[in-house]
């Protein structure tokens, strides 16, 4: 999944970058497309079946996260952020979760592959 | 708009699940499928969803709202095929789902709705002993 | 602004790609030590000349914001990388040693060397420093594919050993619709793992809908193997199929109460014996004869009455 993590820690880690693309979530159709992203992107890397499902649920997760709680003036207000993200966490290997008063959340998530 | 189509088979319902679910969709199942409970008088629903490769919590919270609905209405629901990634998943993601009767395959899934119609007879009611005040 | 030495190359390759291309693709035919007779000539132009071109693109956008040509981590040469990992993994499923791969990349040097020698014979300094840049690029990417290659090698290892663990834990079939998973010996989250995703196939695989998981060889039992448990027996019920446990010996016992682990829905049982008599009725085979009191799914959990005997039925 694309990540936001700043140049030091990718180069700790050496992550490659397949894949890169910015959605709005307004509808639960875009739900099933960002699934229909993380699910090709994580086949490209040949994550097992086990850790692909887990990561294409966690995004539905954390897509339907951002089409409730707030794109609507396109800020999160408020801690709203609850419902859905404690599962969505425990799905994934590493879970961040930034929020910045008037610029809105960003949540981080990676799986890394066995 | 996209609907889920729902099978009469004899006393039941069978509902196949294959495309990719999104929202709308499911509440749109949830509506169709009351209705088609009481209009065709059915004891049971078998919601075959072998090929899910993906069931996420609102999808979860769907298959529990059928069950509990489906009680209400005097007939009982099966969940049947779910796969092992999937199961795996949903108990990470906190939902066992205990109110969701489960079955392996759609045949296995209707012996158990027949089991339970056979265990129906007298429920909630209160047993009358022959002579007792 | 460009740093001088650096546009050189880039220069050299914008220019002469196409007979670079040329020249290095014939040689890789005519030099035996590259196995040519492994590829089609079709795959090794098309190998050849992807990474050129990956490799031009690289240095370009890496010189663009002046950043390390020879700094293997950065984004830009994110492309370069996939693309080596997937000629690397190919090769060696052809058949190709991690050295006739990086062969590939080196035999890309004399090409590259001749023309900066031939143009910067003028300049021994330049033409020091230009070589000097292009060998430890392409030796950087060589390294690299021999990294891919180990790290390809060490997953196929990894695999062999996940195949070996879940051969030395055969899930068993006892019964029609019964399965049994013995489980010996110490038992670590990963392995509880592995063997757990494997019995919840087999449970599809064979349609079982009782799965008995006897864990009498098992000497302890830590949180995290009793949570995968749980879990496992959580997610075989949303498939359709119910778990026993049995062979659950004293210490482990008092270790999962202590542990606070909600054993409340599982059914569990002293012997797999016990389990399969439970097995059988539950799938209508055998009639229920009498027998003791049996701990069933719900009941409060007792300590006792994880053994299933009356004699030892007191509250821990």
């Amino acid at each position: 999944m694309r990540d936001s993590v700043n140049g030091n820690l990718a180069q700790l880690r050496q992550i490659a970058v397949i894949g890169s693309e910015t959605m709005a979530i307004r509808t639960d159709s875009d739900i099933v497309q960002a699934r229909h992203l993380v699910r090709r992107w994580s086949n490209q890397i040949q994550l097992s079946l086990i850790d692909q499902t887990k990561l294409v649920t966690a995004s539905s997760e954390l897509a339907r996260n951002a089409m409730i709680y707030g794109i609507r003036d396109g800020f999160t207000t408020g801690s709203g952020l609850g419902l859905g993200l404690g599962g969505a966490k425990r799905l994934v290997d590493e879970f961040y979760i930034d929020s910045k008063v008037g610029e809105g959340t960003r949540v981080t998530v990676y799986k890394w592959k066995q | 708009m996209d609907r889920i189509p729902i099978l009469k088979l004899g006393n039941f319902l069978l509902v196949t699940i294959q495309v990719d679910m999104y929202d709308q969709l499911a509440i749109t199942l949830q509506d169709d499928l009351t209705s088609k409970i009481v209009q065709a008088g059915a004891k049971g629903v078998l919601i075959d969803i072998s090929s899910l490769e993906v069931v996420d919590s609102f999808m979860g919270r769907m298959l529990a709202n059928i069950s509990e609905m489906t009680r209400v209405l005097d007939a009982n629901t099966v969940v049947v095929g779910m796969r092992p990634a999937v199961a795996i998943t949903l108990v990470e993601l906190g939902l066992s789902l205990p109110g969701v009767q489960t079955a392996l395959s759609v045949d296995k899934g209707m012996a158990l709705l027949n089991a339970m119609r056979e265990e129906r007879p007298s429920e909630g009611l209160r047993e009358r002993k022959p002579g007792a005040a | 602004m460009a740093r001088p030495d650096s546009s050189y190359l880039l220069e050299l390759l914008n220019r002469s790609s196409d007979e670079i291309l040329r020249d290095w693709t014939a040689n890789q035919f005519r030099n035996p030590r590259l196995r040519p007779e492994l590829l089609r000539e079709s795959e090794l132009r098309d190998q050849s000349s992807t990474f050129l071109e990956s490799l031009r693109t690289a240095i370009s956008n890496i010189e663009q914001r002046q950043g390390d040509l020879t700094n293997i981590l950065l984004q830009e040469w994110n492309e370069t990388k996939q693309l080596l990992e997937t000629i690397s993994r190919s090769r060696s499923q052809k058949g190709f040693t991690p050295s006739e791969t990086a062969g590939f990349i080196f035999s890309l040097k004399q090409h590259l060397f001749s023309r900066i020698r031939a143009e910067l014979r003028e300049s021994p300094d330049q033409l020091y420093q230009e070589i000097s840049q292009a060998n430890a690029i392409l030796d950087m990417l060589a390294l690299f594919t021999t990294e891919v290659f180990q790290r390809s090698r060490e997953q196929i290892i990894a695999r062999q050993q996940e195949e070996m663990l879940e051969l030395s834990t055969p899930v068993v079939k006892l019964w029609d619709r019964i399965l049994a998973l013995p489980m010996i010996g110490t038992l670590d989250s990963a392995r509880t793992q592995v063997v757990m995703e494997s019995l919840l196939q087999k449970i599809v695989e064979t349609g079982s809908e009782v799965a008995i998981i006897d864990i009498t060889g098992v000497p302890t039992v830590d949180t995290l193997v009793a949570q995968h448990l749980l879990k496992t027996v959580a997610a075989a019920r949303l498939m359709g199929a119910d778990c026993i446990i049995s062979g659950i010996r004293p210490q482990i016992a008092q270790t999962m109460v202590h542990l606070a682990v909600d054993l409340s829905n599982v059914t569990t049982k002293a012997t797999l014996a016990d389990a399969f008599l439970i097995a059988l009725e539950r799938l209508g085979h055998v009639p229920e004869v009498g027998r003791r009191e049996e701990p069933t799914p719900g009941k409060k959990l007792e300590t006792a009455s994880l053994f299933g005997t009356p004699a030892a039925r007191k509250i821990a």
